[in-house]
C-alpha cells in the first residue's frame, strides 16, 4: 500500500492503517516503514471485533509466522519495548481486513482475511475507490 | 452495510498519540482502512 500511496491519495481517499499494541510501536513502524499515512493503535481490538475480523487457527499462524520469522522480529520488538504490555493487546491469531468507505459513510468494499497471508489487492482497493 | 457507524463511532489513537476518531475519515472524502495483523 505504500508503495502506491499516491495511486490512492489521487482519488482524494483518507488512508490509514490500524493495528494492537501501543502509540510508540505504531511510531516505529510507521519510521520504518516509511508510511507516509496515519498508523492507528487499536489495543482492545475493538475495531477488529466491529467490522467482524476472524481469527486464524493456532497452526496455520505458527506455520507462517515461523516461516516469515515474524516472531523473531515481534520478539525483538518486544524486547525493545519492554516485555508485558503488548502481551494483551496484540494476538498472533488475529486476521486484518480492509474497509473502504465513500464520504458520509457507503461502504464500498469490506474484506475479512481467512488467513494470515490474504491481503487486500491494492487493486481492488483502487477499484472500489471508483 | 451496518457496522460503519459502529466503526465512525470509535476513537483510535494514532503514533503520536492523538486521538483520531474513524468517522472523521470518510465525512467528506473516501476512507480507505487497512487492518493489519501486528506491527512489523
Amino acid at each position: 500500500m505504500r508503495d502506491r500511496y499516491q495511486e490512492l491519495t489521487a482519488k482524494g481517499a483518507n488512508l490509514a492503517v490500524i493495528a494492537a499494541g501501543f502509540p510508540a510501536m505504531a511510531k516505529d513502524f510507521q519510521q520504518e516503514y516509511r508510511l507516509p499515512f496515519p498508523v492507528l493503535v487499536d489495543t482492545p481490538r475493538a475495531t477488529y471485533a466491529a467490522l467482524g475480523l476472524k481469527r486464524a487457527s493456532r497452526l496455520g499462524v505458527t506455520w507462517t509466522s515461523l516461516r516469515e520469522l515474524a516472531l523473531l522480529r515481534g520478539v525483538l520488538k518486544l524486547a525493545r519495548h519492554g516485555v508485558g504490555a503488548p502481551k494483551a493487546q496484540q494476538s498472533l491469531l488475529q486476521l486484518g481486513g480492509a474497509l473502504v468507505v465513500a464520504p458520509g459513510g457507503a461502504v464500498k468494499l469490506v474484506h475479512r482475511a481467512t488467513e494470515t497471508r490474504d491481503n487486500v489487492p491494492v487493486d481492488a482497493l483502487l477499484e472500489a475507490l471508483r | 452495510m451496518e457496522r460503519v457507524e459502529e466503526l465512525g463511532a470509535m476513537a483510535l489513537r494514532d503514533a503520536d498519540d492523538r486521538e483520531v476518531r474513524l468517522g472523521e475519515l470518510w465525512r467528506e472524502r473516501p476512507a480507505v482502512l487497512v487492518w493489519i495483523r501486528h506491527y512489523g
